[in-house]
């Protein structure tokens, strides 16, 4: 099973340098909403001693796992040439063509985050928790990225559709800023602290602050990774529950 | 009878329609077994319910003495697969893709660099081994395809209409390495194809399968030779109609002729036998004195066979329609 992931793994890690075109827009896109969104709010959005920058880092983060980092589009592409097909001929482990791809995305996160977060310290983000606590934000960023991924894949595996692998990425999108994007839930909105309650992207965002502005917050941290354990849960169950249904029927139902 | 393949009574459905309706076969081991029918007839259902991409509705099936339904993983590690759909990820290059494949059937280290090096030489591979797949032709992507399905040396190799989209001097180079395969490695081919000659050509026997149903098997010899019809064509010298009118009257008297016609000068007779008939022949222009400048006999081909059969799966079908509609 090892064996099969690593091969799975390898061969969408090998393909990385030659899909530059999908990987900009997914370093691109946090990059840019960091600098516009920390040069546009950074003088009315101070928030007492924290400086804006380092409240607003772990949604970039964030942003990083939902804004295409996910290897489902190869799936999708798998299905609709028929090579799934190939693939599942082998005596490879079904679940292994699953996660060996989520392997990858774990390190396309964690590789992802690791330009933005240089961008933060030199807008002059300090990291309270240290060298241990910045590798620690990007392990807890690298695992929500892994854990968000079932999503996606779950809807690439069950439709073969790339629109709608698509469309999903745009609403999950919207999903990051229900939260406490741009300021702490105090200063939400009453509907909006609300949605803020109940959406686990708020625990995951406190637990990467926690690192950031507060040092070592242990209870932070564990809320911060049952929800990321949580996530993760529910998106695996939907993705294996869509790679069986995928197994079943097949890429084409032929005569 | 112990086989590399076994089907006892395979059916599957999709809704109300059974594409594949108690198909039972076995396939020896060491033999190119060639599956031909027309379109819509049940091949490719049949070949990925072997090859355990579909579960059968009901019936057995075992490969390599194995229950498909039981144990799918091991049959995977005996098989090799080049399905008719396939497409390969355009993103690597051939040998990529081939050592790919390798790792997923288990190889490592010298025994993979062994398995990509003959798969790359096998099919003339090597030629594009280390351009990217997505500026391939469809012919050098078939020849990739099957490649794939050899990395591992499979004991039992599916193809599913192999070399659809492949240049003549391609075609034949598959056909010599089915061969060998075969010959020097002794690996069970289970091939479908449209292509008659293809099957004529390569299999040791024949199926031929309409409606989902088995309607004739055998050796491309027996098949033809049960087909009974040989064609013994005479020229006329004179290209006289008279002479050609006198030939066919003397030739129905044989018992071998099964009709007779002429037109332009040349006979054309239909005979259960063609060496008697071509006997029969030669004795009937020296007795009549009749100058021929040419005779020959044509052997039914495997094209015959097929329409025959499947012409007559057409009919019955037609005929039951009918029947369905008038009442």
């Amino acid at each position: 099973m090892v064996r099969d992931m690593q091969t799975v793994a390898g061969r969408a890690l090998r393909a990385l340098p030659r899909q530059r075109t999908s990987l900009t827009p997914a370093l691109f896109t946090p990059i840019f909403f960091y600098v516009v969104n920390v040069a546009s709010l950074e003088h009315i959005a101070s928030l007492g001693q924290v400086p804006f920058e380092e409240f607003y880092l772990p949604v970039s983060i964030v942003v990083v796992a939902v804004t295409g980092a996910s290897r489902a589009g190869t799936f999708v592409g798998d299905i609709a040439t028929g090579y799934f097909d190939k693939l599942c001929v082998t005596p490879v482990r079904r679940s292994a063509l699953l996660f060996g791809l989520m392997i990858a995305d774990f390190v396309v996160v964690a590789c992802l985050s690791v330009p933005v977060l240089l961008i933060g310290i030199v807008h002059g983000v300090r990291f309270e928790s240290g060298v241990l606590g910045i590798l620690l934000f990007i392990l807890l960023a690298s695992l929500w990225g892994l854990a968000f991924a079932g999503f996606p894949y779950a809807l690439a595996l069950r439709t073969g559709n790339p629109a709608v692998v698509t469309s999903a990425f745009t609403l999950f999108f919207s999903v990051a800023y229900l939260t406490t994007a741009f300021v702490p839930r105090d200063l939400l909105a009453p509907w909006l602290r609300w949605v803020s309650d109940g959406n686990p992207l708020t625990y995951l965002l406190e637990g990467l602050r926690s690192l950031v502005i507060d040092g070592w917050d242990g209870q932070a941290l564990l809320v911060a990774m049952l929800t990321v354990f949580g996530v993760g849960l529910v998106s695996m169950t939907l993705a294996l529950r869509s790679l069986s249904y995928r197994v079943r029927v097949g890429t084409q139902e032929v005569y | 009878m112990t086989g590399a393949i076994q089907v006892e009574g395979l059916v599957r459905t999709y809704g109300n329609t059974r594409a594949v309706d108690g198909l039972s076969i076995v396939v020896r081991e060491s033999e190119v077994y060639g599956f031909i029918g027309p379109n819509g007839a049940g091949k490719t259902t049949t070949l990925r319910i072997l090859s355990t991409l579909l579960a059968p509705t009901s019936g057995t099936v075992t490969v390599a003495g194995i229950d498909i339904e039981r144990d799918p993983h091991s049959v995977r590690r005996l098989i090799g697969v080049a399905l008719q759909e396939s497409g390969l990820d355009g993103m690597q290059t051939s040998e990529e893709i081939l050592a790919f494949h390798g790792r997923l059937q288990g190889l490592r280290g010298k025994s993979l660099k062994r398995g990509v090096e003959r798969a790359i030489a096998c099919l003339g591979v090597e030629g594009f081994a280390s351009e990217r797949i997505s500026t391939l032709s469809g012919g050098m992507k078939r020849r990739l395809d099957i490649a794939i399905a050899l990395v591992h040396s499979p004991a039992i190799l599916f193809l599913d209409e192999p070399t659809v989209g492949m240049d003549p001097t391609s075609r034949r180079t598959l056909w010599e390495e089915i061969s060998r395969l075969r010959r020097d490695e002794g690996t069970t081919v289970f091939l479908t194809t449209q292509y008659l000659d293809e099957a004529d050509q390569l299999a040791d026997r024949i199926g031929i399968i309409a409606g989902g149903q088995l309607k004739a098997e055998g050796s491309p010899a027996d098949l033809k030779k049960a087909l009974q019809r040989d064609v013994v064509n005479v020229t006329v010298s004179s290209r006289d109609d008279e002479d050609a009118e006198q030939i066919v009257k003397l030739t129905e008297n044989n018992e071998a002729t099964i009709s007779a016609a002429h037109s332009n000068g040349v006979v054309s007779i239909q005979s259960l036998n063609g060496d008697i008939t071509m006997a029969h022949m030669l004795e009937i222009v020296a007795s009549a004195s009749i100058g021929i400048s040419d005779i020959s006999l044509r052997r039914p081909t495997l094209d015959d066979v097929f329409i025959e059969l499947t012409s007559e799966m057409s009919a019955a079908s037609t005929g039951r329609e009918d029947n369905e509609n008038g009442a």
